[in-house]
């Protein structure tokens, strides 16, 4: 089979606009210079974006068995330079229906069997109509009694579009009349010359940013797993359950030019975001905490070999974080290079914000007329920033602070993990692993009891169906994560450094809804 | 084989394949694009007037990197952004990320530059003819090796750009490049800008010659090329080129009364070059702000005012570069001569000219070269030189030195009552400083401290020593967005 399809876009947007302050009647309302007009602006802007893209698909099946399948997409537009105006995007496909084949006839189990391998490549275009063209504008007023012309944008001419490259794996089983069903994809997806936005350039260029540049590599890849059984299939009785779990791993290949590898300012409250090479994204990165210091003796610096540093008088140096020395009662990092100094040389790698897996599972059952649909959600092995807890263990202003604050550090032999109360001081509360917990969580999402009308009674009323239910969102969750709510969603940070910060967002609600379905 | 079950079924819709290319060009509408640009002589002639206003709005980095560091000013307590980044370079507080050690506005006067020298030959235009050119591209050298100059001696190595950045053939970032090196390539280009250079422009009004005086003549670049080879230690090279502005007949002293007309009405027959400002043009500065308003945010300091109080018939002193009851800088806020409050500036005459070169400077570097190359002839035409500026100026004529530390004080006095808040003070130090004479350097760590507070005294000597320090530092921001820059060695352990 082959199918082709061909588009062209031309959309303008024109506009003019002017007003007056003062003129001198009310009735004269053109924008002329009048005997006491204070100011007149005209102003006008007229913007073209025009694009052309074409799909051509072509599949063939033989003997339903063998089915081959090959699609190329062209584009083109306005808003990318004429040497990578054009894109051809292909896509190839195959797969194997195994299951009819003669040697697996004898499996008579076998209902389903399906192999499919997939590639295809896309793209993402820069948006606005010419974002890549190089201006110059005329500077007011000019110099001396000359007019004067400045560069306004640089032209970007090796502009070009952003690339992702799918591949996927994939089998579908059916068994037993299909009351079995397994699926299983891998996939690996993978976005080069990512389009940065507004892009900073060094002062040397003459120019403070670019709009559009292309720089840095990211590679998705995962596998997601489905499945759904029919336990039960009789004339009362129908019971179903069903279960999917996935994995997804992100990883920086190239670092965009843009970002910085390390990210970091000392203070209280900060993380650093740090990308490098090869590694997840959403990785945090800040001290290893452990616990208060309880006397003067804990707060002398170590060296690697585990002996007290001392000064050229022969004292023992006492630890500092970063410039402020430390005493009793504050918090106590990790000195990973045994400086004497917390500072950001002894940041390491506490955690991942990406869970390990994501899944669910649901049943569905049905007596009669009467029905049970449940889902259920979870995440596993993911890490968040408990901001909530780091805002209100603070101790540093007037702000109100958490019950937790009521056990801090008062006294040498106080057993607590929160440091002494130091209004506007110190540095007890940095961005380390104390804050950093784990957000597994398993919510019952929905839960649905429904009632079908008997048809005897439906038929009398003359209505198809009538359905009445009831359903509760979120009823349940399990978890140790002591903030509100685990199911903290994703935050880009600075616009790239992705994040699970809980910042005590609204949890979601137990809601309850009730209704009727009714089929004339 | 069961073909029966297999369908084949097309699609054909009419593919519109015309020029597509053209058709998907679609330039805005508000600006000039750059490929349709350099099509005529007004257009080349736009950008490089375009670089001189660049270069006037950077004036006051320019006048702070030349002041900040001196001993010529004080602070006042108002404050606007650069004066109290410039603050905390007197008090030598200097980090990457001072607004003083932002060079950006001045890469974009090289941009300017550097595409009228690229583009403007490839303009096809016949009322654009190679001499009008060639002048063209004279003028655009002179404001490429002035913006490098500033540069170079406020950072010493810095990216040496030669080629416009209009698009992105070229690699945004950049390594820095030896600041001499950088300086001699800019003489080359002065030199070879000389012969098609004018000597003058034509005037709407000849009283107040602006285009003669505002753009760069070939007696500006003579007075650079001067300069320059001054800083670079070039004596024999910088003695001609003050000759050759000396005998241009084009230019002569002010002398007695009349000094202040250089900085009132300005554009003076003393005058080389200078950034215009013009109010019936439209084109104003805060100077009134700066230097006038009750809580001014510069003042003559205390140094300074000793400096011309230890020669009181100095008609450049009291009354003429500043007054003594609040200690303003009177040569930037009066009509003439102080007499009284109504010699002030009108609110309507904020358009005081930013001298770069006059005169009197070509005299007093000539008087430095020769006294820097030392031999006892050169030591009787340096003084000859300073002497023509002292008595100008009111005052007897110096009886000199024979020692070359000892005539460079008294030419450095010299330049400090002359060019007193005129963006040259730091530099005049740091070039002498830099000189590998004996007690050149203490005399300019002296000098330094002149102004400093005797609690920082010690702390400042000891900054001092280490000549890195008397560069800025490059700033983070820049240095985040271009890798191939190293911070300069100073700064280079504190941080970003």
């Amino acid at each position: 089979m082959l199918s082709g399809i061909w588009q062209t876009t031309n959309q303008g947007t024109s506009s003019f606009s002017g007003s007056t302050t003062g003129s001198s009647s009310s009735g004269i309302t053109d924008l002329i210079d009048g005997s006491n007009s204070k100011s007149i602006t005209p102003g006008s802007g007229h913007v073209e974006y025009k694009s052309v893209g074409g799909l051509f698909n072509s599949q063939y099946s033989y003997d339903e068995k063998y089915i081959l399948s090959a699609g190329i997409r062209a584009e083109a537009s306005s808003s990318l330079p004429v040497k990578s105006r054009w894109g051809l995007f292909p896509t190839v496909g195959v797969a194997w229906v195994f299951g009819d084949e003669q040697f697996l006839k004898s499996a008579k189990f076998l209902s389903l069997g399906k192999i499919r391998v997939n590639w295809g490549q896309s793209s993402n275009s820069p948006s606005g109509s010419a974002p890549y063209v190089g201006s110059l504008g005329s500077i007011a007023k000019g110099y001396g009694e000359n007019a004067a012309i400045e560069f306004k944008s640089i032209q970007a001419d090796n502009l070009t579009f952003e690339t992702v490259s799918q591949a996927n794996i994939g089998i579908d089983v059916g068994m037993f009349d299909n009351r079995l069903n397994l699926s299983l994809d891998l996939y690996d997806k993978l976005t080069t010359n990512m389009l940065q936005k507004d892009v900073a350039l060094p002062a040397t260029t003459g120019f403070a940013t670019v709009k559009y540049y292309n720089s840095g590599t990211m590679d998705n890849k995962g596998w997601e797993f489905s499945t759904d059984f029919q336990l039960l299939r009789t004339k009362d009785w129908k019971f179903n359950i069903n279960f999917n779990i996935s994995q997804n791993k992100n990883e920086i290949l190239d670092i965009p030019e843009n970002k910085q590898a390390l990210n970091y300012t000392f203070g209280n409250k900060t993380y650093a975001y740090k990308l490098s090479e090869g590694e997840p994204l959403g990785s945090f990165y800040g001290y290893k905490y452990l616990g208060v210091y309880q006397n003067k003796t804990e707060t002398y610096a170590i060296d690697a070999n585990g002996k007290t540093i001392y000064d050229i008088n022969g004292s023992p140096v006492i630890m500092k974080n970063n410039d402020a020395k430390v005493y009793a009662g504050d918090a106590k990092y990790a000195d990973i290079n045994h400086d004497g100094i917390i500072n950001r040389y002894d940041i390491v790698y506490i955690g991942n914000s990406n869970p390990l897996f994501t899944g669910g599972f649901g049943f569905n059952v049905t007596y009669k007329n009467i029905g049970l649909v449940a889902t259920f959600h979870g995440r596993a092995g993911q890490k968040v920033i408990n901001a909530v807890r780091m805002n209100n263990e603070y101790m540093y202003g007037s702000d109100n602070q958490s019950t937790a604050v009521l056990r801090r550090w008062r006294h040498e032999g106080d057993d607590t993990e929160i440091p002494r109360a130091l209004y506007g001081r110190g540095y007890n509360d940095l961005g380390s692993d104390r804050f950093l917990e784990d957000a597994s969580f398993l919510r019952l999402k929905t839960l649905t009891l429904k009632y079908d009308l008997p048809k005897k009674i439906s038929d009398k009323l003359h209505i198809k169906k009538l359905q009445i239910y009831i359903t509760g969102y979120d009823l349940l969750t399990f978890t140790k994560y002591q903030g509100q709510d685990p199911e903290i969603s994703l935050k880009f940070e600075q616009g790239l450094y992705p994040m699970y910060i809980d910042g005590a967002a609204t949890p979601k609600p137990r809601r309850f809804a009730m209704g009727l379905n009714l089929n004339l | 084989m069961k073909f029966n079950k297999y369908i084949v079924s097309m699609m054909i819709l009419a593919l519109a394949v015309t020029s597509c290319q053209d058709s998907l060009t679609v330039l805005p509408e508000n600006n000039q694009s750059t490929s349709q640009f350099w099509k005529t002589k007004e257009e080349v002639e736009a950008v490089l007037c375009g670089g001189y206003w660049k270069i006037r709005d950077a004036q006051e980095n320019i006048m702070l990197w030349g002041e900040a560091r001196g001993n010529g000013i004080n602070f006042g307590t108002s404050t606007n952004t650069l004066s109290s980044a410039a603050q905390k370079l007197r008090q030598y507080d200097i980090l990457a990320t001072n607004d003083l050690a932002k060079w950006d506005k001045i890469y974009e006067v090289i941009n300017s530059a550097n595409a009228v020298i690229k583009f403007g030959p490839t303009v096809n235009d016949p009322s654009l003819n190679v001499s009008v050119m060639n002048s063209f591209i004279s003028e655009a050298y002179f404001q490429r090796a002035l913006a490098y100059f500033y540069l170079v001696r406020t950072w010493k190595d810095v990216p040496f750009v030669t080629e416009p950045y209009v698009n992105d053939a070229a690699p945004y970032t950049i390594a820095k490049n030896n600041g001499e090196d950088i300086l001699r390539s800019c003489l080359i280009d002065l030199n070879n800008g000389l012969e098609a250079s004018k000597t003058k422009f034509p005037e709407s009004n000849l009283d107040n010659p602006i285009n003669t005086k505002g753009r760069a003549t070939k007696w500006a670049i003579y007075s650079l090329i001067a300069d320059i080879n001054l800083w670079l230690g070039n004596y024999d090279a910088c003695i001609p080129a003050c000759e050759a502005v000396v005998n241009s007949g084009r230019v002569g002293l002010i002398g007695g009364a009349n000094w202040f007309t250089n900085f009132y009405p300005g554009n003076s027959n003393e005058s080389i070059f200078e950034l215009q400002y013009s109010y019936t043009l439209n084109q104003t500065n805060s100077f009134l702000s700066w230097f006038s308003a009750t809580s001014p945010y510069y003042t003559i300091s205390p140094y300074q005012q000793a400096l011309y109080e230890a020669e009181p018939l100095d008609i450049r002193g009291l009354n003429s570069s500043y007054t003594a009851s609040d200690s303003k800088i009177w040569k930037y806020i009066g009509i003439k001569t102080f007499t009284g409050s109504t010699d002030t500036r009108a609110t309507t005459q904020n358009d005081q000219n930013w001298i770069i070169y006059r005169l009197a400077d070509i005299y007093l570097m000539e008087a430095e070269a020769y006294a820097m190359k030392g031999d006892s002839a050169s030591m009787i035409n340096s003084l000859a030189l300073v002497n023509k500026i002292r008595v100008r100026a009111g005052l007897q004529a110096s009886t000199g030195s024979s020692d070359k530390l000892d005539m460079m004080k008294i030419i450095l006095q010299e330049r400090q009552r002359e060019f007193f808040c005129e963006g040259k003070n730091w530099f005049d130090l740091v070039r002498i400083g830099n000189r590998s004479e004996e007690g050149f350097k203490d005399f300019f760590i002296d000098q330094e401290i002149q102004v400093a507070s005797a609690s920082t005294n010690g702390m400042i000597r000891a900054i001092l020593e280490d000549k890195n320090s008397w560069y800025m530092p490059i700033h983070s921001d820049e240095l985040k967005t271009n890798n191939l820059l190293v911070q300069n060695p100073y700064y280079a352990n504190l941080g970003n």
